[in-house]
């Protein structure tokens, strides 16, 4: 598969495990990041096998609600191809990569915008301290909902 | 050399005002204050109506403005994004100005209707040959636009009711029509509720300053900061060799443009009607979001997720003009709930930029109008 058909795939795999829409995902600047740090930091063929799950699942599940259940069966359990898919939704929420497990465990910001970008600070309408600044005094305003 | 060109800011630096009160003198002189025969701005009415005008003309650049600057990848271009962004701050002021100067003499400034953000491209009518404003990403022809703006060309042609062929012309207009009809009226034409006045006192953090318009003399340093530092100001002046530039000095807009385009700063003997001839600027024009010229909403499908994005803009857009309405018709303090959604809109404007549409084109905040009780 070449990088740009991988990289749309990529978008679309991190639409459904993030519940963000691609479009909102390519509006943080990130996407090619991330795109290329998972590629970076996981094992070729294990990756290979991951991409190769989500077109299964995207082949043979048409809805929403089937393709979040075959996600949830196949991709999401901590054996399932060493934990990719939880590791991906980190890095998207928290901007951070962690591998290892215990003791072991190393965590990684890809880059500044990593923090920044947090889909974390989006869903809690507020802001990344000391980044992306919401103005003097917004913090007496309400969130929307 | 003429440092009237130069006036001293409260933190020890000079502002060029390109606007001096020998020119100040003339335009007052020229106007028979007891004659509004000929004059384009003749009874309170039409001051009020040529003030609400004030008030759009002034908004007009904004959206070109924050286009371009927005579409500067994050992290480059660090001058060029310090002079936009100094040139649209201002540009706010000025619209907030135009709005003091209208609830000074008793006229309520409309800023939330249909209509009043423009369409892209806008005509800019006043000028001898019109000329387009686009709402376009960052680049040399967006920047020369932008000179052209703050440059207007000098003209002969005289204005009539409602035509004016420069922007200078028309605030000559407004500022002998003030003053005539003050003189003329019984008790002044000054009778705005003070408290609906915005000031530095409900805003600060802006170039140039807010003032408080209560009189003629308040009204004249008003407009005079409003076309001080550009628009207003015939080119010839710009190409005259009495501005003066230097590292203290805060550039009239025209120059901050100018410094991008030629990617180059000002130094203290450069000449006005010359490209400036300081240390480079530099200038990465590749470091951008392309979008295609003035995007509509209609060039999403509804609906879809780029569409919800862009109309997402707008409702922060048209929230914001909405909160300056509300400061402007009696509520001053509530101009500082409007910093939130400034950055809100940064941000918002910077996601769609960073949306693809294929072949490297990327999505672009479209500057429309919502009916915000509608959505």
């Amino acid at each position: 598969m070449r990088n740009t058909e991988r990289l749309k795939l990529f978008a679309k795999i991190s639409a459904v495990l993030t519940g963000f829409n691609v479009m909102e995902l390519w509006g943080t600047s990130m996407m090619e990041t991330y795109f290329y740090w998972v590629n970076a930091q996981t094992k070729g063929a294990e990756l290979d096998s991951f991409y190769a799950e989500f077109e299964k699942v995207f082949t043979y599940n048409v809805t929403d609600e089937a393709i979040d259940r075959a996600v949830a069966d196949s991709i999401m359990p901590k054996e399932s191809f060493g934990g990719l898919a939880n590791a991906i939704i980190t890095l998207w929420y928290l901007g951070q990569w962690t591998c290892g497990e215990g003791e072991k465990a190393k965590t990684y910001i890809p880059t500044p915008e990593a923090y920044q970008q947090g889909l974390i600070w989006l869903i809690g309408q507020t802001h990344p301290p000391g980044a992306k600044q919401p103005g003097y005094g917004s913090w007496a305003t309400t969130p929307d909902k | 050399m003429n440092k009237q060109y130069l006036q001293d800011t409260d933190n020890n630096k000079k502002r060029q005002i390109l606007f001096n009160e020998e020119l100040q003198e003339a335009v007052l002189l020229q106007a028979d204050a007891s004659k509004s025969a000929g004059e384009p701005i003749r009874t309170l009415d039409e001051l009020k109506e040529a003030l609400q005008q004030a008030i759009e003309l002034e908004h007009t650049t904004i959206p070109a403005y924050l286009s371009a600057l927005y579409s500067i990848k994050d992290g480059t271009n660090p001058e060029s994004i310090k002079n936009i962004r100094g040139v649209a701050v201002e540009e706010m002021l000025h619209m907030v100005l135009a709005a003091n100067l209208l609830n000074a003499i008793g006229g309520a400034p409309v800023i939330n209707k249909p209509g009043f953000i423009p369409k892209y491209p806008y005509k800019m009518e006043l000028s001898d040959e019109p000329f387009e404003v686009n709402l376009d990403y960052f680049s040399p022809d967006s920047i020369s636009v932008f000179m052209h703006i703050e440059k207007p060309q000098p003209t002969n042609k005289p204005p009539a009711p409602g035509v004016y062929h420069s922007i200078g012309q028309f605030y000559t207009a407004i500022y002998r029509a003030m003053h005539r009809l003050d003189k003329h009226t019984p008790g002044g034409i000054f009778v705005g509720d003070h408290s609906k006045q915005i000031t530095s006192e409900h805003y600060y953090g802006s170039g140039g300053k807010l003032i408080g318009v209560y009189d003629m003399k308040s009204a004249h340093i008003a407009i005079l900061e409003i076309i001080g530092q550009g628009e207003g100001v015939d080119g010839s002046i710009i190409d005259s060799d009495s501005v003066l530039f230097g590292e203290d000095v805060e550039l009239a807009h025209y120059f901050r443009f100018s410094e991008i385009y030629y990617e180059r700063h000002y130094r203290e003997d450069d000449n006005s009607s010359q490209p400036p001839t300081g240390k480079p600027l530099p200038v990465n024009w590749s470091a951008v979001q392309k979008f295609k010229k003035n995007m509509k909403m209609n060039d999403y499908e509804q609906g879809s997720a780029l569409w919800r994005a862009a109309l997402d803009f707008n409702i922060t857009y048209n929230q914001l003009l909405n909160n300056i309405h509300i400061a402007c018709n009696g509520n001053p303090a509530h101009i500082s709930k409007g910093i939130g959604l400034m950055y809100d809109l940064k941000y918002k404007a910077v996601a769609l930029m960073n949306m693809p549409m294929g072949d490297g084109w990327y999505a672009a905040p479209t500057f429309e109008y919502v009916p915000l009780d509608q959505i």
